[in-house]
């Protein structure tokens, strides 16, 4: 266990360096430039230059690295933790994501945990009264929450409860972590706040996670081994919940660790509708401004989730299940 | 000797795409306290069902749609659910063919063992796994404590099936069902599992009913013995009287295809045809298609299981003794 463990961590810090090329090189092979006289005619080239000079994008001679050779810049200051400044904000890259990610965490962590807390136990409840009426609603449901994206949901939310029934507050400079406040301190205004945007991102999980833990448990419970705990003389119930569930959930471990590095991207278009300072909108504001350094930073972030949670998933699935040894 | 299970005019029914499966069709069978009583017959024929309607274990779409089942006197059919729980695993025990499916991968064999006994003699946790490591030594496990601590991924076939054993006798029971337990294992291990549930039989007193599709497993095992076919008990005679002198001309057909050794042969005995589509089984006597003999009525009425041999132990379902 310990060796593997050893390898996997060195594998994952292999895999980040690769990424990390391929998305260096994907950013600055993109059309466009930081600063440009062509984006902007009032601005002259020495200005332009100078200020390619600062963001460390040229020599001391006002020669442009080449991408290896910023490359090879990028990682050097990367392996010391920086991740380098933004262009636009004038800001270290670390700063502005301690700024923005709490923000994401709070809005996709808890769109997550509701659609954990709601998804697994429809998913079980419909399995267990598998072709009863709950479970063809469920199912139906479930088709539709997939088929909506959450950008079209999300304006429709806002649309129905915030401007026709004014319910909801509409997302309009309202108190966050960073940005022009100093931080959340009315959680009642927070939470009122969080309701359409976490809706309309945990549908698509509750519809996801519903449908995977109704199928994973179908499974299960045609197993032999449910007969035989049938035949003990236990229950229906603690048959379901005891030798089917410990079964069942196992592959769910998977779908959580792949759901949880999404947190940190942030949800772009759904922090866009509803105004929410989140990475997912940094990183897309980043992509137009071409602010090199914070795309990197959130790409990576997320690449080091993903990384880290994939392997916690590995670690426990040996713990879950006894036929898994490393 | 007392009757322990009397099972009366049983039909199970199964709802499925195209009709109705006729899976048992009125089958009549008496298990005396402490007897070993074998039921044979060949795939599709209704053993492994009428095992699961006495456990009322059957899956959603199978129905028991007439007859009884008297335990102890006691009808099982529409007993209520917690009762029925009450004697699963506790008065009656089953054990299945597949030993590497049937126990659960994710909990260690002495948990597994130990929750019967914990659920039926309301003993604690401790209680209950010291029961499961005895069970298991009894059942010729070498090193149980240890065992006991494993999952079943880490035994073999043949220990799986005595952790199987094991778990169904741990609570004592009057009645053990096997369900087919040494067809999924190497022969050598067959003789070792079913010498066991011999000894076991005479320490524990429990009567079994032993469903098999090999009769030589009958021959070694049974007091008396239950042929089925499609549905149907067509002979049931004390298990010499029946290897002996056969009457329906199915089980005639049966013994006739064991090879012999010693017996030159060129070919074995086939019973010709085969077994009627569940959806459509011919009218009349159910075998009739593949009968050497086809006596008259038989190709109407369904012959009724009555005592037409030398013992009025020796019943038969055919019209040719009529």
């Amino acid at each position: 266990m310990t060796f593997y463990l050893v390898r996997r961590v060195a594998i994952g810090f292999f895999l980040l360096l690769l990424m990390s090329a391929i998305f260096f090189t994907l950013t600055r092979v993109t059309p466009g430039a930081p600063v440009s006289v062509g984006e902007n005619p009032r601005i002259h080239q020495e200005q332009v230059n100078r200020r390619l000079h600062s963001m460390g994008l040229t020599d001391p001679n006002g020669k442009p690295y080449t991408v290896p050779e910023s490359y090879v810049r990028y990682v050097v200051a990367l392996v010391h933790g920086n991740l380098g400044d933004s262009y636009q904000y004038n800001e270290p890259v670390t700063t502005l994501l301690m700024q923005r990610l709490p923000n994401s965490i709070l809005l996709l962590g808890a769109a997550l945990l509701v659609a954990l807390a709601i998804g697994i136990p429809l998913g079980i409840y419909a399995s267990t009264h598998q072709y009863s009426k709950a479970d063809m609603t469920t199912s139906i449901v479930s088709y539709i929450g997939v088929s909506i994206p959450s950008f079209v949901l999300g304006i429709y939310l806002l649309l129905i409860f915030a401007v026709f029934l004014k319910q909801t507050p509409l997302h309009w400079g309202f108190p966050l972590f960073g940005m022009h406040t100093g931080g959340v301190d009315d959680p009642v205004d927070l939470l009122v706040h969080m309701v359409l945007p976490v809706t309309a991102l945990a549908i698509l999980q509750i519809a996801i996670f519903s449908r995977f833990m109704r199928a994973s448990m179908l499974e299960v419970l045609h197993q032999d081994y449910i007969r035989t705990a049938r035949a003990k003389g236990l229950a229906v119930e603690r048959v379901n919940y005891k030798h089917a569930l410990r079964n069942a959930i196992l592959p769910i471990i998977t779908l959580v660790a792949i759901a949880i590095p999404q947190i940190v991207n942030g949800a772009i278009i759904t922090e866009g509708i509803f105004s929410w300072p989140g990475t997912g909108q940094l990183a897309f504001q980043a992509v137009v401004d071409r602010d090199y350094p914070v795309i990197l930073g959130v790409v990576m972030l997320v690449a080091a989730g993903t990384v880290f949670f994939n392997l916690i998933a590995d670690v426990l699935y040996a713990v879950a299940d006894p036929r898994i040894r490393y | 000797m007392s009757d322990l299970l009397r099972i009366e005019d049983l039909h199970t029914q199964f709802h499925v795409h195209g009709g109705t499966v006729k899976a048992v069709d009125g089958v009549n069978l008496t298990i005396p306290a402490k007897a070993t009583v074998g039921l044979v017959g060949e795939s599709g024929s209704g053993k492994s069902i009428t095992a699961l309607s006495i456990m009322r274990l059957l899956e959603k779409n199978g129905r028991i749609t007439q007859g009884h089942v008297f335990f102890h006197g006691q009808d099982l059919v529409g007993l209520p659910d917690e009762q029925m729980q009450e004697i699963r695993g506790n008065d009656i025990s089953m054990i299945f063919q597949e030993p590497m499916t049937a126990l659960n991968p994710v909990f260690t064999v002495g948990d597994q063992i130990a929750e019967a006994v914990r659920l039926h003699q309301k003993v604690d946790r401790e209680a209950g796994l010291k029961r499961a490591i005895e069970m298991l030594r009894l059942v010729g496990i070498s090193d149980p404590k240890r065992r006991a601590g494993q999952y079943p991924h880490e035994l073999s076939g043949g220990m799986r099936q005595r952790v199987m054993i094991a778990m169904a006798l741990s609570t004592s029971p009057e009645l053990l069902i096997a369900d087919e337990p040494t067809t999924a294992l190497d022969v050598t291990i067959q003789a070792q599992i079913l010498k066991l549930m011999r000894n076991l039989k005479g320490e524990f007193g429990s009567a079994i009913l032993l469903i098999t599709h090999d009769l030589g497993v009958v021959a070694e095992m049974c007091d008396s013995v239950a042929v089925m076919y499609a549905g149907r008990i067509v002979e049931q005679a004390p298990t010499e009287e029946l290897f002996a002198s056969p009457k329906h001309p199915y089980t005639q057909g049966l013994l006739a295809s064991i090879p012999r050794l010693g017996k030159k042969q060129e070919r074995l005995h086939v019973i010709t045809g085969s077994v009627p589509n569940p959806l459509a089984v011919p009218p009349g006597c159910a075998f009739r298609p593949r009968c050497p003999i086809k006596a008259p009525r038989s190709d109407r009425d369904i012959p009724a299981l009555k005592p037409n041999g030398s013992t009025a132990e020796h019943l038969v379902a055919c019209w040719q003794y009529e």
